[in-house]
């Protein structure tokens, strides 16, 4: 079979295609962080987000397989491998993340280390509540719980399991999806939700929402779809009528995540879409038909424009 | 051990499956495999700063669409589709980027805080050359010599044919070489 080089690397390099190959080699995906052209450099410290190319440097560092984590605070343990349970005492402990930063692990915790980047950087939280300070690309780490998955999407949050086992998320910073049993939500900085083994999570309010909010997304949450399996309670279509006439646009988080949960009933979401439609722009590619049948990336568009006015 | 397109095709169907069911980690090694392929797609299209950042977008899309891939051994082109389309958005939506003309005669104002080595700022402006192209050629060329992905590689992620794929690449270098040469950054002779 006759060689290619530029087909598939056999035979003899081509010269040209070799020059081009190490030029354009900086921008690969985990690596070009580290080569970024000094023009762009200028552009991320100029506009602050140099986090993003640490992110991209740390991201590539972590790909290798470790053989755990340091911790510390724990009295006679200082590393920690996969498999390993940490249960944490009177004081916090802390486990750092090799360069991604680290988890800080409350009093009365335990903790399993699911992985320390074999594929991916996983912890389990069997109870009790940590603070994960992680500065990486999305995916990268991750903490499990009884009651969901949180995948970190490059941020700050705390995570608390609780004797009754809810698992409740707060996002300090960036952005965290946490999902189970087939519900997802998207929760930004400053916005919290709880989750259960009964129902997944429900829909985050921000935490400086007011009372009247707070209450009427948590009796929400005790009905229709969002109600703990088995004891489904209907929806009070009144309840929803009040969560519609809130008017500050960070009230309208919950109903984002309302709108396209397939649990509702289809008027309920179509109710909410005007709703959203009225209060936010949208963008061409979003149609009332392809959000309410669950169009992912239409659903994908519309955050992206909602969420400017979220941070 | 070097596994056929057939197998690898089976094992990504197998992960498609598991994903699907909620297995996170099953996703995740979906992300580990392809995100050369949306990674180069998007620095294709738009700015390397911006590729960087809509990697997340189109994965973020792709996990909370996965229950609507309708063929488990598909995942490739359809995540590459969801790139494709997140990049064009994004083109239309964001400010213009600086054009290639002011890319290859830079502007004079005011003294730069820092001098690019020739080497960086080479790099930069043979990319902005190749996404220049036609599209077919600058996404195959970007695969190949971005990320490193080889012609068979980028069919089997693509869903594109062999023949497709070469052609793209054979063609697309040799519209990129006339293309440099008429700029004066042809570095080799072929």
């Amino acid at each position: 079979m006759k060689h290619d080089y530029l087909w598939d690397g056999s035979g003899a390099p081509d010269p040209e295609v070799e020059r081009l190959e190490r030029l354009l080699g900086r921008y690969r995906h985990g690596e070009r962080a580290a080569r970024a052209p000094r023009s762009q450099l200028r552009l991320l410290r100029g506009t602050g987000i140099a986090a993003a190319l640490a992110a991209g440097v740390l991201f590539y560092f972590s790909l290798a397989p470790r053989a755990g984590y340091r911790v510390s605070n724990m009295g006679d343990v200082h590393f920690a491998r996969a498999g390993d349970v940490l249960e944490v005492g009177a004081a916090s402990a802390s486990v750092e993340i090799e360069s991604l930063g680290h988890v800080e692990l409350l009093p009365g915790s335990v903790v399993r280390i699911e992985d320390t980047g074999a594929r991916f950087h996983a912890l389990f939280l069997e109870r009790g509540a940590l603070i994960a300070s992680i500065v990486a690309e999305p995916r990268v780490f991750r903490v499990g719980t009884p009651a969901g998955l949180t995948i970190d999407l490059g941020c700050e949050y705390r995570l608390e399991v609780t004797s009754d086992g809810r698992s409740l998320l707060s996002v300090v910073k960036g952005q965290v999806e946490f999902g189970y049993g087939g519900r997802e939500v998207y929760v930004p900085a400053g916005a919290s939700c709880e989750s259960t083994l009964t129902r997944g999570p429900t829909p985050p309010i921000f935490d400086d929402a007011s009372d009247e909010l707070r209450e009427l997304v948590e009796q929400l949450s005790a009905t229709g779809a969002y109600a703990p399996f088995p004891a489904k309670l209907p929806y009070d279509p009144e309840l929803l009528e009040r969560l519609l006439g809130f008017e500050d646009r960070e009230d309208a988080l919950p109903l984002f995540a309302m709108m396209t949960d397939p649990g509702l009933p289809f008027g309920m979401r179509d109710a909410i879409f005007d709703r959203l439609h009225e209060v936010f722009d949208s963008p061409e590619s979003v149609t009332r038909a392809g959000i309410l049948a669950g169009n992912a990336d239409m659903r994908q568009d519309w955050l992206g424009v909602i969420d400017h006015w979220w941070r | 051990m070097v596994r056929s397109d057939s197998e690898a095709g089976s094992a990504e169907a197998e992960l498609v499956r598991r994903a699907r069911g909620g297995d996170r980690a099953a996703f995740a090694e979906l992300y580990d495999d392809h995100t050369g392929l949306v990674h180069g797609i998007l620095i294709s299209m738009v700015k390397p700063q911006d590729a960087r950042d809509l990697v997340q977008d189109v994965f973020l899309s792709a996990l909370r669409a996965i229950g609507r891939l309708e063929r488990d051994d598909r995942f490739g082109p359809w995540v590459a589709t969801i790139a494709r389309n997140r990049a064009k958005d994004a083109y239309k939506s964001r400010t213009p980027e600086v054009g290639l003309d002011e890319i290859m005669d830079p502007p004079a104002a005011g003294a730069p805080e820092e001098e690019p080595d020739g080497a960086d700022e080479e790099a930069e402006r043979v990319l902005a050359v190749v996404r220049d192209l036609p599209e077919a050629y600058r996404e195959t060329l970007c695969l190949r010599l971005v990320e490193g992905l080889t012609g068979p590689e980028i069919a089997t992620r693509t869903g594109l044919t062999h023949g497709s794929v070469r052609v793209n690449l054979h063609r697309g270098m040799k519209l990129l070489r006339e293309r440099l040469e008429g700029l004066g950054m042809r570095g080799c002779s072929a």
